[in-house]
């Protein structure tokens, strides 16, 4: 783990990969960060140096290692940061590339357009139903199945659910594989006489996302869900 | 049926895998020699020891990525690729990197009849190479190679036929019409069906109300 991380200022790595900048508002660490070091502005947000190191690895392809000795309380923080990471396509990415279909609709567009336009409103609705899923039965379960452990005696939260984080696993496809198969038609098959401008900016946007969606996978299959199942073991 | 003989070099380092391959590249493919590569041509050729000329009389390389990992980053390595025929062979876990290499990869778990099919397609390839004069790296055919095949393959495939409907109809083994799946979607680089079904539209291969999105 690349632990030397901890002794650069997060102003500077921003400068250098403003991607982190997601990261750590999807931690709720806000901007203006001032002088701060990775390991100061982790004990002043009390966010484990572990968690916040894998998640930059992690955006920078680094494939993260077995995080151990996570607590409860970074589970918490993980799901915030799945959640957010969830609102942020669903209400910032999605409508930038719809706009751009939008604008590729205009003035008597080739059919292949047409076509294009209901594939993307087809994986949207797919990505958005998955994300559904998530907030509301994977995520509360798995606060559930923490807070049970936490507080034994507290019935009010005692899950009931026959569920198990398996079965979130298996609910989990490859979301990132259809916006390649966009970029691909982008790219290669679409032809020519679209604006190029707003052609140009939606793969720009697309390979945002599909870099995006796709570490938002690796950190529930590679993290979350790892240590979901041995709190369910145990 | 080919009226020449096909020339394999095969690069692995395991004689238990190498051996079961010949194996089944002798009793499975027609009219072919197989030779390992024991003196080491390939990384004598990134070494500049070799000629790419001890390369040429083989048609089909087919390469461990393991054997040339100190290789990789060799500036030879990338227009060696593109010029040659050359099947991945991977014997232990596949890094997707690697594996994009190649046009056709032959993995450890595939069985005797996925391996059978790679190398036989790599062997259409050739001769179709070959009998097109025009297909040549300095005139590039600027539409993706689909093979008739797999033309027909697609054009079902995007009006919503199963596999095992296509099987039926082109009197071949549902098996090849997955094969064929898996080598559209390398060729075009989509995956979806749906997105398959956009290609076929703007290459001209079905009207746009013959397929299901």
């Amino acid at each position: 783990m690349n632990n030397c991380l901890l002794n650069i200022k997060v102003a500077e790595a921003i400068e250098k990969n403003p991607r982190i900048i997601l990261i750590l508002e999807r931690l709720s660490i806000p901007l203006g960060v001032k002088e701060h070091t990775f390991s100061s502005i982790c004990k002043a947000y009390n966010i484990n140096e572990k968690l916040l190191i894998c998640l930059i690895n992690i955006s920078d392809s680094i494939s993260p290692q077995i995080l151990d000795g996570l607590s409860f309380n970074d589970i918490r923080k993980i799901i915030e940061y799945l959640s957010m990471t969830h609102d942020y396509f669903q209400n910032e990415m999605f409508p930038i590339i719809d706009r751009g279909i939008l604008e590729l609709l205009k003035n008597n567009p080739p059919k292949e357009i047409l076509l294009l336009s209901q594939f993307y409103k087809d994986y949207c609705n797919e990505v958005i139903e998955h994300f559904k899923y998530e907030n509301e039965v994977a995520f509360p379960y798995i606060l559930s199945l923490i807070n049970n452990i936490e507080n034994p005696q507290d019935t009010s939260t005692q899950t009931t659910i026959k569920y198990c984080v398996n079965d979130y696993k298996s609910h989990h496809d490859n979301i990132e594989e259809k916006l390649n198969d966009m970029m691909s038609l982008l790219i290669k098959f679409i032809p020519p006489q679209i604006n190029y401008r707003v052609r140009r900016n939606m793969i720009f946007h697309l390979n945002e996302l599909k870099r995006d969606l796709n570490n938002h996978s690796i950190i529930e299959n590679n993290i979350l869900i790892p240590i979901v199942s041995k709190i369910e073991e145990n | 049926m080919r009226d020449r003989l096909t020339n394999i070099l095969i690069v692995e380092k395991s004689d238990l895998i190498f051996k079961g391959l010949e194996q089944i590249i002798n009793n499975r493919i027609l009219k072919c020699i197989v030779k390992r590569d024991t003196n080491n041509l390939i990384n004598g050729y990134f070494n500049g020891g070799i000629t790419e000329c001890s390369l040429c009389k083989y048609d089909i390389l087919i390469i461990n990525p393991q054997a040339i990992i100190s290789e990789l980053d060799h500036p030879k390595v990338n227009v060696f690729l593109s010029n040659s025929n050359i099947i991945g062979l991977f014997s232990s876990f596949v890094d997707r990197n690697s594996s994009l290499l190649f046009n056709n990869n032959i993995y450890i778990n595939d069985t005797e009849d996925q391996i059978v099919d790679t190398i036989n397609n790599e062997i259409n390839q050739i001769d179709k190479t070959n009998s097109n004069p025009k297909n040549t790296i300095e005139n590039i055919n600027l539409e993706e190679q689909l093979s008739k095949r797999e033309v027909e393959v697609l054009k079902l495939l995007v009006r919503g036929y199963t596999a095992k409907e296509i099987a039926s109809k082109l009197f071949i083994s549902t098996h090849t019409v997955v094969t064929h799946r898996k080598n559209i979607s390398k060729k075009l680089n989509i995956k979806s069906t749906s997105a398959m079904a956009i290609y076929a539209v703007t290459a001209k291969l079905v009207n746009i109300d013959d397929i299901l999105i």
